[in-house]
């Protein structure tokens, strides 16, 4: 019993040793592929807030990126860092050469096993899921949030993100165009008294009808664009809403998207609702489908979906 | 005497009743996220009625009659026919089983539907199939196919046993809910459009799911209901009734199949809307006793109640959004119920 209990133990020590062994070695392993290229030494190491308020040091120039959202991959892409990145989630499809990158899972449930098996030297999560990023930061992999609330957020996180990973001219520059379009938008809308602005409804899906609240990008496009959303006072993000309540406060303009997936919605059939006859949208046949990755994503695209919302609220102002 | 005073204690219960659902037809017309003044709502009901309608001068906003005769009338009723449907298939299940746990779910209808839903959901979203969407049809067909199955893998040489109609009915559903997760898993952006039919709502259903409904819970009803004295002989046991003359085979068959039809209509327009089939049943015989033939057609009117007054708190209590009523008659039945239990506790409380 005695000399058993002895084994027991023993195996136990060297399970242990040979564990520690393996999970110490591991750490220097990722970092190792960084040392070698230093390009702007000046610039690195950096130490930035990220947007859900943490500090991040980055050592060095960062080679090996990895992406948890699909709006983080539009961004790295549009900045020109394509051949960094080394691995995207199963949602990413903007740009269409992002499905030859390696998948390495959702954002909520990445597999954290493949991300260590692809190096990565940076990691760019959401600010929700962290659960996989705290797990990879004890392995000695830097993590940044991007968590834009709104489109100055969004403008932000190209900022934050051309930072980390050494364009940071290229960024201002982008952000600076971007800028100068909302603001040739604003300056159309601007004249537009507040009491005299189209009320638009925008729907997410269908059954039951979910609706664009306030905290949402659409609802700052919508505002931005020069209309009303008639979801703000709903209290909660993407809530579901009542039909009595959407007939009652009459929206001018209907935007739906599809959630994802073709819901058979079209134009006819929200027109030939039951109890939709007496709505505006309806009556003067002003209701329209955007792509919803246009306006429900944080990425540069959310300026092309402003400009879409300003074309479809006042076709009459936007000639390009 | 006797029976005298029992008739006179049911009339008083359904009359009673009546009130309660006139009322909460009222209240549920009455109020919503729009108010819409009571006596405008008496006016538009009244115009729809033939000869007496011309009479009456149209003195009401266009959106105002959208509202109330489009979207707030037809969900009360729907709200009312599904709770009625739910609860007249719970006291059928609960009688043929003899077991107080049987519910409308009980052999795999809601799973089937869930089956049935997701797959319309996921691989046929743009499919209309006699003007209304895929879900519904295939919802319908997947709870009583299910029923269906299970009923044919219980029997064995012409006989179905309860006990093992139960189990293959919990295995089954088990087996169904395990590959509509599996669905869920992988269907990304879908995810939300099968838990919210999941959740059960009436948040979108108009006159049409009624039109689709109404013919099935007719049938479903009076099949159950010409059985009930039946239904009550088997309360002795499956032996006992078999030698007093009652085709037990055929009774299980018949009061089944009326409550899988009753089950299938009420979940292919509302979703899985849970708890009612279970506990209206239950408080339907505190009030009246175990007497199926009152017991049936009292849970139905009782049942529809319940569900109309909870779908208008679930419309209006974060209006302007919505509650799903299914989160609803849980968060209220749960509670309830097991207050009524615990009132019960020391009476003679049986099936």
């Amino acid at each position: 019993m005695y000399s058993k209990t002895k084994a027991i133990c023993l195996i136990l020590i060297i399970f242990l040793t040979v564990v520690f062994t393996i999970g110490c070695n591991k750490a220097p392993e990722i970092t190792e592929s960084k040392e070698k290229n230093n390009v702007s030494e000046s610039y690195f190491p950096l130490t930035l807030t990220d947007q859900i308020g943490r500090e991040v040091t980055i050592e060095t120039q960062p080679e090996r990126i990895i992406s948890l959202s699909p709006a983080n991959t539009e961004i790295l892409y549009a900045l020109g860092l394509e051949d960094k990145i080394v691995g995207v989630t199963d949602y990413c499809d903007y740009p269409e050469a992002v499905t030859t990158k390696e998948k390495i899972g959702g954002y909520e449930d990445p597999n954290i096993e493949k991300i260590i098996s692809l190096k990565p030297d940076l990691i760019f999560s959401t600010g929700i899921y962290l659960k996989p990023v705290e797990e990879l930061e004890k392995l000695g992999v830097p993590s940044v949030a991007i968590e834009p609330g709104d489109i100055d957020e969004m403008l932000d996180s190209i900022e934050l993100i051309g930072k980390a990973t050494g364009r940071y001219e290229e960024a201002r520059a982008m952000v600076g165009d971007l800028r100068e379009r909302i603001k040739k938008i604003e300056d159309m809308v601007a004249d537009i008294p507040s009491d005299n602005r189209p009320k638009v409804l925008y729907e997410l899906w269908h059954t039951p009808i979910f609706v664009a609240g306030p905290g949402t990008y659409v609802d700052d496009i919508i505002q931005r664009a020069g209309g009303e959303n008639i979801a703000k006072d709903s209290g909660k993000e993407y809530p579901e809403y009542s039909q009595e309540m959407i007939v009652a406060k009459n929206p001018d303009i209907i935007v739906f998207s599809y959630h994802g997936t073709d819901g058979g919605e079209t134009v006819e059939s929200i027109m030939k609702r039951p109890g939709w006859d007496s709505i505006n949208a309806v009556k003067n046949k002003r209701v329209y489908y955007i792509d919803e990755n246009l306006v429900q994503r944080a990425t540069p695209r959310l300026i092309d979906g402003l400009e879409e919302f300003v074309k479809i609220i006042h076709p009459d102002l936007f000639k390009d | 005497m006797a029976d005298n005073f029992r008739k006179s204690k049911d009339h008083k219960v359904y009359s009673l009743v009546t009130i309660g659902i006139v009322m909460g037809l009222i209240i549920s017309l009455g109020i919503g996220s729009v108010y819409v003044p009571p006596k405008e709502i008496a006016k538009m009901l009244l115009s729809k009625i033939p000869l007496l309608g011309s009479k009456i001068t149209n003195d009401w906003s266009s959106t105002n009659e959208a509202i109330v005769l489009q979207l707030r009338l037809p969900r009360v009723i729907l709200a009312f026919l599904v709770g009625a449907q739910l609860s007249a298939a719970g006291v059928i299940y609960q009688g043929v089983f003899r077991n107080p746990m049987a519910d409308p779910y009980i052999i795999g209808a809601s799973a089937g539907a869930s089956l049935g839903a997701a797959l319309g959901i996921l691989f046929f979203p743009t499919t209309k199939i006699f003007g209304i969407g895929s879900t519904p049809v295939f919802a319908f067909i997947g709870s009583a196919g299910t029923v269906f199955l299970v009923y044919s893998l219980a029997s064995i040489g012409g006989r179905t046993y309860s006990s093992t109609l139960l189990l293959s009915g919990v295995a089954v559903s088990s087996f169904l809910s395990a590959i509509v997760s599996f669905f869920m898993y992988f269907s990304d952006g879908k995810l939300h459009h099968i838990y919210f039919w999941l959740v059960g709502s009436f948040a979108s259903q108009g006159w049409n799911e009624i039109y689709i409904n109404f013919p099935y819970a007719i049938i479903g009803f009076l099949m159950a209901y010409w059985n009930l004295r039946y239904l009550n002989i088997l309360q002795l046991g499956e032996e006992t009734a078999f030698f007093t003359g009652v085709d037990t085979e055929r009774l299980k068959k018949v009061t089944l199949s009326a409550a899988a039809l009753l089950t299938a209509s009420a979940v292919a327009v509302s979703g899985v809307i849970g708890f009612v089939g279970l506990i209206i049943p239950h408080i339907t015989r505190m009030i009246i006793g175990p007497d199926h033939r009152q017991l049936f057609p009292l849970s139905t009117l009782i049942g529809g109640l319940y569900l109309m007054m909870a779908d208008t708190v679930s419309r209006v209590i974060i209006a302007p959004t919505e509650l799903p009523v299914g989160v609803l008659t849980a968060l209220f039945g749960g509670p309830f119920f097991i207050y009524l239990l615990f009132q019960k506790k020391n009476k003679d409380y049986r099936l």
